[in-house]
């Protein structure tokens, strides 16, 4: 797979979309919070995937770590992404405007709230460390595959690791303690 | 809980999905506009000296440091539809391209790319690169350009294969009469219903077109009587490309941005490219180049990665 993937192979290249497109969204969408923009990010990630396929290592497994590094880059820097492949998104197609069924709607909005609840607990973690724990806890790549995916030591994923999750214990505390304590009377923290 | 749990998300309609991947597979099959970033142009220190020497560079450029700057024109209307069409006649009176001899269209150039993105616009150093792209037949062409790093990319290499390439032939397959070339790419802008305008998305059509392929004389002048139909084309004059040739610019404003054909203002003949913001924006002031090219030889080799013998 790597082989032709790494040979311009677009057969392989619809296998690979077929195999990891979802995954990608997934985790698009947990990054970006908004669905529409995490479609783009699934075709970017996927350009830049072909773009730079020669670089990519003829051993090794799942090509899912390599997708979703590729993913992570994209969503650092999206405008640069979308600078890059600026004539190949004027040619995407525009998104159905068909509606959707309602309790399908009411289902998505759900969704979306929770996504939102979830991203707000994680926008406080630093960049890097929510970078990780996305990888690590949200689309279960193992610690090598997410060192894979960034570029960085298998000891730096670890150490990220635990910090997010540090972090976002407290969080979870706080936020507990202040539901227990606050009082009738507005504005009165204790 | 001590930690957020992956919230489900929606999957991706099957339909969109679908949509998705065709554009992809599209995308990979369409090599005249691959990596094609946007050209920024680089001038070599020799370059450099001849625009400084010819004012229009009103802030020097050196790498990684200051973004290149040149004085935006006024550009003149009526003079663009007098201009093409001049082109357009004298086109038709040059010899077609070579015929028979030759499987593969080789065209070198040289550029220089703008990275956008955090801050002003600075040009990267200049590049030459160098193109094979099939003749006649639908296959495997090449792009050779120095090895570089970028940032988050990774590096990209040397020599790469750009795989089952839509031919020469097939690029410059398109209607003579130039209200029929553009209507086809105004349809074709309007399936795609989104980005540019439709006049820039035509512009930006038949430059890449002009960019890297070998146009027979009778589809050039379709391709200047059609260009000088589209509303808001212009035409600056004393424009430099990426060699340090002086020529005359066919340009198109979209947004903020100006994008500039040059051509040699007695031969007609194609020199490069140029663009640069016509404003004040987070990506520089206006004059800030945002690209520049040049194309330094068009060729019919017969091998691909065969350069021609001069």
């Amino acid at each position: 797979m790597r082989v032709r993937i790494r040979a311009g192979d677009t057969d392989a290249f619809g296998d690979l979309f077929d195999e990891h497109a979802d995954a990608v969204h997934r985790h698009a969408v947990w990054s970006e919070g908004d669905p529409a923009l995490a479609e783009d990010v699934v075709s970017l990630t996927f350009l830049e995937a072909w773009r730079i396929r020669e670089s990519l290592y003829p051993d090794g497994g799942s090509l899912r770590p390599w997708l979703l590094g590729i993913a992570t880059n994209v969503l650092r820097n999206r405008r640069r992404a979308a600078r890059r492949h600026r004539e190949a998104l004027r040619r995407l197609p525009v998104r159905d405007t068909v509606p959707d069924f309602a309790d399908e709607v009411v289902a998505r909005m759900h969704d979306a709230d929770q996504v939102t609840a979830a991203m707000a607990a994680l926008r406080a973690l630093r960049r890097a460390d929510r970078e990780v724990f996305l990888l690590c806890v949200w689309s279960q790549l193992d610690y090598a595959a997410a060192a894979e995916a960034l570029g960085i030591p298998v000891g730096t994923v670890r150490s990220r690791l635990s910090r997010a999750r540090t972090r976002l214990r407290a969080l979870a505390q706080q936020e507990l303690g202040r539901t227990r304590t606050i009082p009738v009377e507005q504005g009165e923290y204790r | 809980m001590s930690e957020p749990t992956a919230p489900h998300v929606p999957a991706l309609p099957a339909v969109r999905r679908q949509a998705l991947r065709h554009h992809l597979m599209n995308e990979f099959e369409r090599p005249a506009r691959r990596p094609q970033r946007m050209l920024v142009l680089a001038p070599a220190a020799g370059v450099l000296a001849a625009a400084v020497a010819a004012g229009v560079i009103a802030q020097l450029w050196a790498p990684d440091s200051a973004p290149l700057i040149v004085t935006v024109e006024q550009g003149e209307h009526s003079g663009a539809t007098l201009f093409l069409n001049q082109m357009a006649a004298a086109a038709v009176n040059k010899p077609e391209p070579p015929s028979g001899e030759g499987e593969y269209v080789y065209i070198k150039s040289r550029g220089a790319f703008a990275e956008l993105g955090d801050g002003p616009a600075r040009l990267q150093p200049v590049r030459e690169r160098e193109i094979w792209i099939p003749r006649y037949e639908r296959g495997d062409g090449l792009l050779r350009q120095p090895s570089f790093d970028l940032p988050i990319i990774g590096v990209i290499p040397e020599r790469e294969t750009l795989t089952d390439m839509t031919p020469n032939a097939e690029v410059v397959d398109l209607p003579s009469d130039p209200d029929e070339l553009l209507a086809k790419l105004y349809r074709e802008r309007d399936e795609r219903g989104r980005g540019n305008s439709r006049d820039g998305a035509a512009f930006t059509a038949i430059g890449d077109i002009l960019r890297e392929s070998l146009v027979p004389p009778q589809t050039s002048a379709a391709l200047y009587r059609a260009t000088a139909k589209i509303p808001g084309v212009e035409v600056v004059r004393g424009v430099t490309d990426a060699a340090g040739r002086r020529g005359v610019a066919v340009a198109h404003t979209e947004g903020n941005r100006r994008d500039e054909w040059i051509f040699d203002e007695q031969t007609y003949e194609y020199l490069g490219e140029r663009s640069y913001l016509v404003a004040d924006t987070a990506d520089g002031p206006a004059g800030t180049v945002l690209g520049t090219t040049a194309v330094l030889q068009r060729a019919v080799v017969s091998k691909v990665g065969q350069r021609p013998e001069r």
